[in-house]
Order: structure tokens, then C-alpha cells, then sequence
């Protein structure tokens, strides 16, 4: 089975800004444009010692990618959709399907 | 007439195109990311609508990714081997509304996971530090209880790439008397991070399928903490203490404290925002690192202990589409308290030397106002005003300022412009 990469970030953002909604069936999220934005924008309004809860939290829902999500940088800046992509490589790598 | 055209022309949507292809590493499929979302419509996803080279590369499906409507997603029968060139010409998508494109094209060479990650790694080490983004502001005008002159508010957080530890380094100072906090502070921090939805994401990461997910989901967000809090840092750091342009005086410590921290909780409709945190036991202990100094009975080692508390609060709002001038505010406001368990050294700034405090409680609080008035494309411009007040180690000088800024900073977060 193929692991939705997109919907546990969009859920681990959602655990730390109540400005990101996730609707799980049918997969939706508000703001629709999530992905193209960076965590600080005002839409999602994350900091970047927010970033710290957000990495924690997807560890523990993609534990195979646990040691490149240490790598990235808890720099609010970073746009969701980099991340997440970088997210699906390390999966992929270490062998679970995206 | 030539308004109306202008407003018509400014009007219209971008016109679609693909802005890049992302080739996972190792995998069986690719997304082709466009600058806008795509319309769910079978022609955008049906295999003659795509032209692939190499052709040895044969398409299993197209989907719309459901949380990602600018990316269409090609499945292949096989994986794609690093090194191969990989190009794609849609014959026709559509996009929102009327918008259609034909003949959109783009490629990309498929790299190994290592590469992959180095651009990666490269990219988010490309952001400025936030004093060079505020290098503007950090230079400010202060007045205090006579004068005005400048001074710096300066932080940097390089990364040690080890999960968890971080650098710091600190500076408060001011050329004015009463506005100089003559703060320094330089060391490595070591952060746990307690989740307040851990449980619910080490559920997430044993659930079989999204249903699973969703009732997982639906039976952990009923909480007030949960629904209130994002979780709690629990820091162990070990810095050095100075004045900021010297080191007459200077401290090693060592430093532990809990701090609980809110999720992002609206504020003003839909564009504004609030967060907060809460510092209740913190711990400061070391030694100074000069010898006899100061004070009327000469102590070999000079110990440090400080009980530490504190808290902080950011409020923000934006709408660049405000018929208001003032577009975008910045409110933060922060104060800690110590509890002094020795008497400590302490700058005199009517004698210009180092004496010593007594015990007891030693609070400092600033409240930094940003607000914006626009924006073009090389960054934002407003005003900033600040105020501090109370004393801050190693010296406590005390501070009582009202400072005032211009503000220009690059605007490296996506923003909307008007």
C-alpha cells in the first residue's frame, strides 16, 4: 500500500496551527494551497519553534523517514511543498512506497 | 477606457504552465507541478493526453494528488534509473475556471536519493539568518531619558546538524546610558520536544489506511489541551555570559528550563493570529570567570544560581487588501523574571564600574512592535518600536527605552501583493 505523504503533513501541521484544517475522507485541506506555501505564511502562521512539534509529529506517524526529518531545519521559512517532497525521498529510500 | 482595460488586464489569471518536475528518487512515479491547480477533468488525466520520452518509460495512470490540486502525478510500469532524462508534453490541461493550456512541456534528469537530499539540504541552508533579513531594523534609534543614539538587537541560531543541539549567540547593547542591557550570550542548546498530539501520530504511524486514520483522528482532538496547546521544550543549554562589547565581566552557566508553548489559535477573523508561551521553571547555575572582582569582600569563585520564569506572547495580522494604510502588525511581547539565590556583579552606570547585587528577584520585559505599511518585490517597509525595561545578566544595567525604527526586510516568506 502506498503511505498519502501529503495527508500526515498536512496533519502534523495541523497539530500546531489551528489555521490548517484536514478533512481525512474525502482528503481535503484548508487552505487549499497549502502546499505551495512556506510555514510562516500568514495562512498557516507556524514558527520556527513550532517547527520543532511539527517534525516530532511526523516522526511518529512516518517512523521509517525518522532520521532525514531530523535533518530538516526548523526554519519556518521552508516551503511545505520542498519539505514534503523531501519527506516522499526519504521514504522511498527507505523502501516504503509513495 | 483605459483604466477599464488595465483593471480587465490585471483581472485575467495567470496563464497555466508547469513550474517544475519533481523525480522521487527510486520510485515508480513523478509529480508534474503546475503554478496553479489543475481541474479535475478526465482530459487531464487520460494517457493520451501525455507524450513521454524516453518512451521506454510506459504510463500506468495520471492522478490529481488530493491534497496538491497544482500536481498531476504519473505512475509508471517501472521505476525510473538515475541518470535518465525525463520529458513530458501534455496536449491539453485545463485549469480553473476557462483556463487551458496546450502543449505544456518540461524535463528533468532523475538523480540518486544522495543528491536529491544534498539539494535539498543546500536549499533551506540558502535562507538568511533573520538578522541579516532585519539588518535594517536591527540598527535602531533609542531614546531613553536624555539623547538618542543606536543600537543592535542581534541572533543568530546557525545549525550543528545534530538532531536536537543548536548553537546561539545573543547580543543586546546600545550606545545609550539607560537603554543598554549589555547583554551577551553565545553556547549550545540541547532541546527535547514533547508533543502534546504525540500519541495521536504514533497511532497515525501504525494505522493500516486512511480510514484508520481518520478515526484516529476524530477520537483524539476533542482535548481543551489538545485543541489549546502544541506541546513542551524542554532545554539543557551551556552558554557564556558577557557585556556585549566586553568580557570585564563574563560567566559560564549552565541552563535548564521547561517551556509550554500554544498552537497558532485565530485571532481577528481570518487574518490574524495569536501564540504563546509559558516558561514556569527554568534554571540557571555556574561560576564567574574572573577572579576577586568586584565587591568589598574578594570571593575566590565567583557561583551563579537563578531560579527563571517567564512568558511571551506574538499577535499578527495581515491583509495587504485592506483599504487601511497599516497592512501587516507584528506584536510581540516577552518578560522573565530571575530569582538571584548569590549576589551577582552589577554595572553601575553613574560610576561606570562593576559592584555587585544583592539576592532576589531580577525581572526584564520587551515589547517589539513591527507594523507594515507595503511592499514590492525586493521586500517590506514600515515602522518598528520597541520597549524595554528592567535588567538582564551578567551586569544588570538597568534599562528603561522607548526605541523607534525604520524597517525594511525582505519579504522570503510567500506573501500575497497588492
Amino acid at each position: 500500500m502506498r503511505v498519502d505523504v501529503e495527508l500526515r503533513v498536512a496533519l502534523a501541521i495541523a497539530s500546531v496551527t489551528d489555521l490548517v484544517k484536514v478533512t481525512v475522507e474525502p482528503p481535503s485541506v484548508e487552505p487549499p494551497d497549502l502546499f505551495a506555501l512556506t510555514f510562516n505564511d500568514h495562512r498557516v502562521g507556524v514558527s520556527n519553534e513550532q517547527m520543532s512539534f511539527f517534525k516530532a509529529n511526523l516522526k511518529l506517524a512516518l517512523p521509517e523517514a525518522a532520521t532525514e526529518i531530523d535533518g530538516i531545519k526548523e526554519d519556518a521559512r521552508l516551503n511545505i511543498g520542498e519539505v514534503t517532497d523531501f519527506v516522499r525521498a526519504a521514504l522511498q529510500h527507505a523502501g516504503v512506497d509513495v | 477606457m483605459v483604466l477599464l482595460a488595465a483593471a480587465a488586464a490585471f483581472a485575467q489569471p495567470a496563464p497555466l504552465k508547469i513550474t517544475k518536475l519533481v523525480l522521487i528518487p527510486d520510485a515508480d512515479n513523478f509529480d508534474v507541478n503546475f503554478n496553479q491547480a489543475v481541474a479535475d477533468v478526465a482530459g487531464n488525466v487520460d494517457l493520451a493526453n501525455l507524450t513521454l520520452t524516453p518512451a521506454s518509460l510506459a504510463v500506468k495512470s495520471i492522478a490529481r494528488v488530493g491534497l496538491r490540486p497544482n500536481i498531476l502525478r504519473v505512475t509508471l510500469a517501472s521505476k525510473i534509473k538515475p541518470g535518465t532524462a525525463v520529458r513530458v508534453v501534455f496536449g491539453t490541461i485545463q485549469g480553473p475556471g476557462e483556463l487551458e493550456a496546450r502543449g505544456l512541456a518540461a524535463e528533468a534528469v532523475a538523480v540518486t536519493f544522495e543528491d536529491f537530499k544534498k539539494a535539498f539540504l543546500k536549499m533551506q541552508e540558502s535562507f538568511k539568518a533573520s538578522s541579516e533579513k532585519n539588518i535594517f531594523a536591527s540598527g535602531f534609534v533609542t531614546t531613553a531619558s536624555t539623547g538618542t543614539q543606536g543600537g543592535m538587537d542581534l541572533a543568530l541560531n546557525p545549525n550543528l546538524g545534530i538532531p536536537g543541539l543548536t548553537s546561539f549567540l545573543q547580543i543586546k547593547k546600545s550606545t545609550q546610558a539607560g537603554a543598554d542591557p549589555k547583554n551577551f550570550e553565545a553556547g549550545a542548546r540541547y532541546r527535547g520536544v514533547l508533543p502534546t498530539a504525540g500519541k495521536m501520530f504514533a497511532e497515525i504511524g501504525r494505522a493500516a489506511d486512511e480510514a484508520a486514520i481518520a478515526s484516529i483522528v476524530a477520537a483524539h482532538q476533542k482535548g481543551i489541551w489538545q485543541q489549546l496547546m502544541a506541546g513542551t521544550l524542554v532545554d539543557f543549554a551551556g552558554k557564556l555570559e558577557g557585556m556585549g562589547t566586553s568580557f570585564a565581566v563574563a560567566n559560564f552557566v549552565g541552563e535548564s528550563a521547561v517551556q509550554f508553548r500554544t498552537r497558532t489559535k485565530r485571532f481577528v477573523g481570518r487574518h490574524g493570529y495569536w501564540r504563546g508561551y509559558l516558561l514556569p521553571f527554568g534554571f540557571e547555575g555556574g561560576r564567574g570567570l574572573e577572579e576577586n572582582a568586584g565587591g568589598t569582600v574578594p570571593r575566590k569563585v565567583d557561583w551563579l544560581a537563578r531560579y527563571k520564569a517567564g512568558l511571551g506572547t506574538t499577535f499578527f495580522y495581515e491583509n495587504w487588501y485592506s483599504e487601511f494604510p497599516i497592512r501587516r502588525v507584528e506584536l510581540d511581547a516577552n518578560g522573565v523574571v530571575r530569582n538571584l539565590f548569590f549576589d551577582e556583579r552589577r554595572y553601575d552606570a553613574a560610576t561606570k564600574l562593576t559592584d555587585r547585587t544583592g539576592k532576589g528577584v531580577r525581572g526584564y520585559g520587551q515589547v517589539d512592535l513591527k507594523i507594515y505599511l507595503g511592499q514590492s518585490e525586493k521586500g517590506r517597509y514600515g515602522l518598528r518600536l520597541s520597549y524595554n525595561r528592567g535588567s538582564l545578566p551578567p551586569v544588570y544595567s538597568r534599562v528603561k527605552s522607548f526605541q523607534f525604527g525604520f524597517l525594511i526586510e525582505t519579504s522570503d516568506d510567500s506573501v500575497e501583493r497588492r
